[in-house]
Order: structure tokens, then C-alpha cells, then sequence
């Protein structure tokens, strides 16, 4: 797969506040890249710079080996961008807006994208009116109803209900299996784990680790969360169980071999007369990952 | 043809939605409206000889507030804020917005306009203009020049709470240095003065009659104002 988005020592302030460090990066076509970090990591920042939104101090964005100043018109043509925080005029109504950004593109809406996102019944309502799932819909509809080559979605579930993440998961695997390259960020683990093919970190301004979703799958690493009744487990640190943060009276530890792990922790507990109150595992995934790499930066 | 459509299928969206705004529709017909019939009841009844004037210093004024206040707001949303970042992310055109945005008040601006011409004869005993060739003209050349001092509020102010301050700022000395509400005539020297700097002013001389300098005025208002907004929308557009 070839490159389609690049970007080059990227360096980006807001004043004498920096907030990007020399950002290296590159989207193959066709890949789902899903960017994740911590509230402030700088996610939506990055983003915004390659939708040329933003400006940057140092560094080059590139989109098909083109930079915004080179083409604006063609890269907003194989653009499609919904943004964190967006909006429209509150007494615009749906079909007028999605004919607004049509026309633009010169191009009719297709129908069935209507259905597929089902904004169909809301086509006579006013942008106002709408529910803030509706209005993500709505933002999602008009990103890809030009059939760009590159979707951008800032937080494209962030305040949706089961039902509406559904259907925008429906229609991203869908714009997935069509060959689109798709740059995703989300606080939602589980939509990061299930949708993207490869994982950014991203902490304080900076690119930290990268994981491969073949690479979340393998190996047998899980991750332990594990309240007991006298809280005993909090200080535990042992071989296979490695503490990694304590949310209250839940500890949650990494572990490098779950059976080796679970005897460990429960020898612990028998040996403190510690009852188990609850216990919830998982393999190891993106939340633990970012959980480790905002740990230790704290430390 | 593809701008042209999307120009068309712009303006017909922003020119409807102006009548789903309640403050919109207050602003660009209800007050006018009313404070035209007002003013006029109140000036005709102080002056009969104020008939002969009412058309042109009702439709200047009408004008004003349609663009000074009615605008800006409506142009301020789209100049900043997350519609204008939802509409760079979507490729679409700002200058399309504002100048759809404009034309729709022009639009408004006429309509009152013509409002005001059809009812004060009836209502008031008003006298007509008396060329109507140039009395449309005039009136043409008054809604460019108003619409685009509303639109230079909307795109210079960062905020709606600002541009509504500047509007108010700019609308009410103009009314009364203009010489709708009082004779310019009848103030001060000093203020007499600064009165050419008002476009309002040369509006309201334009619709009662050609005035060389106060077309020289109004032609040279609109031209430097143009260049201002030119400037201004390449600020709005830059990458922040």
C-alpha cells in the first residue's frame, strides 16, 4: 500500500505554547490509522493540521504528495472531514445543508446515503432541532457525500447513543471494505480496537508507541481488574502481575501469563485472608496501553 | 456554470432562512416596518410639508437598519467560529456565504423598500419621487453601499456580542447626522462638519434627487470599502 497522508517534523504553537513535537507520521491507503491519547495530547490538533484547518510553524503535510497551498481545491475534493466540534446554522434544514456541501463538490446527494445513516426522517428538520446524535449523523453524511478517498473523524461517537455508534460503525467498516483511508481518533477503546488496523499514541505533543492491531492480538498479555474486600492487592507488584493503576478500590495489573498471574494474586490474597469482590478480564488492549504511557510520563 | 449554480442554490437557502430566525425577521421587516410607520405618523404630524420627503428619508432609514442591524449578526457566524470551521473542512466557499448572505439582505432591503414606497402615499399623503428611473437607482446604489457597511461590521467583529456593540455604534450617530432625523441644517457646526463622512448622508440625499458629490461620496465609500472586505476575507480564510 502506498502512502497517501504524510507528515514531516511537524512542530505546531498556539503562541509560545507548543503543542506539537516533530510529529513524523504516515497513512498508508487504504489503512484505518486510529489516533488516540490523553484530554490535551494534541490528537485533534494534528488532525486539524492535516485537514488544513490549522497552520503549522515547521514540518510539511503531505496528502497524494501535495500540500494544501499546492491544490486546495483537489484535496478538498478527496477530503472528507467531520470535526470534533462542529456546527451549522440552527434554521438550516438537513436536506439544505447536505444540498449546500453537495453543490459545492458540484454533485447530487445519493438517496441512499440518507437511509444508511438514517437522517431520512429528519430531512425537513432544522439543524437546531436535532439531538447531538442526530447532528453527528448529520456531520458524518456530509463528510462522505462527495465519496472522498480520505475520511478524518475527530470523536465521531463522542456523545452517542448505542444505537447511533452502531450505525456510524456499519457505515465506517462499509467505507473501510470500499478501499477508504480512514483517520480515526476516539476516547472509545473498543471503536479503536474494532475498527482501526493500526494504533498512534499520542502524549503531550509527541508520537509515542505505535501497535499493529495484529500485534493487540497476539501473545497472551492480559489485563486484570480486581477489587477484594480489605483492598490488599493495591501494593502488589509481582512477576507475572505487574501493577499498573489503582482507580479506587479497583487495581488493575498487566499480565504476561494469565494463569502464572491469576495464582499469584490469589496466593496474595489467601495469604492476607482477602476475599475477591469482583474481577474483570480482558486481553491486553489499547486502554491499557495508553493507560501505561500516561503513567509513565506522570512518573 | 458550477460556481453559478452553487451561487444560486446558496442564495436560495440563506434568503429562506432569514424567515426561520425570529430575530431576523424583526430585524429586517417588523422594526423597520413599524418604526417606519411610526416616524412617519409622528414627522407628518409635526410638519405636513415632511410629506414630501417621508418616501426618501424612510426608505434610507429602513435601509440602514436592515443592513447595520439586521447583518451582521448573520454575517459575524460564518466569519468565525465552528460553522466557519464545519464549512472550510466541507470545501465550501466563504465568499459564496457572504455574498449569498448579502444579496438575501439586499433582497430584504428592497422589499421593505418598496413597502414603504406603495403604502405612503395612501397612508401618509406622501409625495413620489420624481424621477423613478433615478429614484431605483439611488435606492440601488444606498442598499449596496448600506449591505456592505453591514457585512465590513460582520466580518471585522469576532463575536456576535461585538458586532451587535459596533452596529449600534455605527447606526444611531448615522441616523441623526444624517439628516433623516434632524436637518443638518439645524446641528452644530462641528458636527456639520463630519457629516460627509456618513454614508447615510449621501443615501439619503441620493434618494431624493441626483447629487454629483454625494454619488462621488457613495462610489468612493463602496469602492473602499470592497478593497477593506477583500483584505479582511484573506484574514478569515488563513489557517489559524
Amino acid at each position: 500500500m502506498d502512502k497517501i497522508i504524510e507528515v514531516r517534523n511537524l512542530d505546531k504553537s498556539y503562541g509560545k505554547t507548543q503543542v506539537l513535537f516533530n510529529i513524523n507520521l504516515e497513512v498508508k491507503r487504504g489503512e484505518c490509522l486510529g489516533v488516540v491519547g490523553g484530554n490535551g495530547a494534541g490528537k485533534t490538533t494534528l488532525l486539524e493540521c492535516i485537514e488544513g484547518i490549522k497552520g503549522w510553524q515547521k514540518g510539511d503535510i503531505l496528502i497524494e504528495g501535495l500540500t494544501i497551498e499546492d491544490d486546495s481545491r483537489h484535496l478538498r475534493r478527496i477530503l472528507g472531514v467531520q470535526l470534533q466540534s462542529s456546527s451549522l446554522p440552527n434554521e438550516i434544514k438537513v436536506k439544505e445543508a447536505a444540498q449546500l456541501f453537495a453543490v459545492e463538490h458540484d454533485i447530487d446527494v445519493e438517496e441512499k446515503l440518507y437511509d444508511e445513516l438514517d437522517v431520512r426522517r429528519l430531512l425537513n428538520k432544522q439543524y437546531g432541532q436535532l439531538s447531538t446524535g442526530q447532528k453527528r449523523r448529520l456531520h458524518l453524511l456530509l463528510a462522505i457525500l462527495h465519496d472522498p478517498d480520505i475520511i478524518i473523524l475527530d470523536e465521531p461517537t463522542a456523545g452517542l447513543d448505542v444505537n447511533s455508534k452502531y450505525l456510524l460503525y456499519t457505515k465506517i467498516n462499509e467505507l473501510k471494505e470500499k478501499g477508504k483511508t480512514i483517520l480515526l481518533t476516539s476516547h472509545d477503546m473498543y471503536e479503536i480496537e474494532n475498527l482501526c488496523d493500526r494504533v498512534l499514541f499520542i502524549n503531550k505533543g509527541r508520537i509515542g508507541k505505535e501497535l499493529s492491531a495484529e500485534s493487540l492480538l497476539e501473545g497472551d498479555r492480559h489485563i486484570i481488574a480486581i477489587s477484594s474486600q480489605k483492598n490488599s492487592l493495591s501494593q502488589v507488584d509481582t512477576m507475572y502481575a505487574k501493577l499498573i493503576e489503582v482507580k479506587g478500590r479497583e487495581v488493575y495489573f498487566e499480565c504476561s501469563n494469565i494463569n502464572a498471574c491469576l495464582k499469584e494474586l490469589l496466593e496474595h490474597l489467601t495469604a492476607q485472608d482477602d476475599q475477591i469482590r469482583d474481577i474483570y478480564i480482558k486481553k491486553k488492549t489499547v486502554e491499557g496501553e495508553l493507560i501505561k504511557m500516561m503513567r509513565g510520563d506522570e512518573q | 456554470m458550477k460556481s453559478l449554480k452553487a451561487l444560486l442554490v446558496n442564495l436560495k437557502i440563506y434568503y429562506v432562512m432569514t424567515f426561520r430566525n425570529t430575530f431576523l425577521l424583526i430585524a429586517h421587516y417588523l422594526l423597520p416596518i413599524l418604526f417606519y410607520l411610526l416616524f412617519s405618523v409622528i414627522f407628518v404630524g409635526i410638519d405636513k410639508a415632511n410629506k414630501n420627503i417621508i418616501i426618501m428619508s424612510m426608505t434610507a432609514f429602513a435601509v440602514a437598519m436592515n443592513s447595520y442591524i439586521g447583518l451582521p449578526g448573520s454575517v459575524v457566524r460564518y466569519a468565525a467560529g465552528d460553522i466557519k470551521r464545519a464549512y472550510i473542512a466541507g470545501g465550501i466557499s466563504l465568499w459564496h456565504v457572504f455574498l449569498c448572505v448579502a444579496i438575501s439582505n439586499m433582497v430584504h432591503c428592497f422589499i421593505t423598500s418598496m413597502v414603504i414606497l406603495f403604502t405612503a402615499g395612501p397612508l401618509f399623503d406622501a409625495v413620489m419621487p420624481e424621477s423613478m428611473l433615478w429614484y431605483f437607482t439611488a435606492l440601488f446604489i444606498s442598499i449596496v453601499l448600506s449591505t456592505i457597511i453591514g457585512v465590513a461590521i460582520g466580518m471585522f467583529a469576532k463575536k456576535e456580542s461585538v458586532a451587535t456593540v459596533v452596529s449600534q455604534a455605527i447606526f444611531q450617530p448615522s441616523l441623526f447626522l444624517s439628516g433623516i432625523m434632524i436637518a443638518v441644517k439645524f446641528l452644530p457646526d462641528f458636527l456639520q462638519g463630519i457629516t460627509d463622512i456618513i454614508p447615510l448622508k449621501h443615501s439619503y440625499i441620493l434618494l431624493q434627487g441626483y447629487d454629483q458629490r454625494s454619488l462621488i461620496f457613495s462610489l468612493a465609500f463602496i469602492a473602499v470599502l470592497l478593497i477593506l472586505l477583500v483584505i479582511r476575507y484573506r484574514f478569515i480564510i488563513r489557517r489559524e
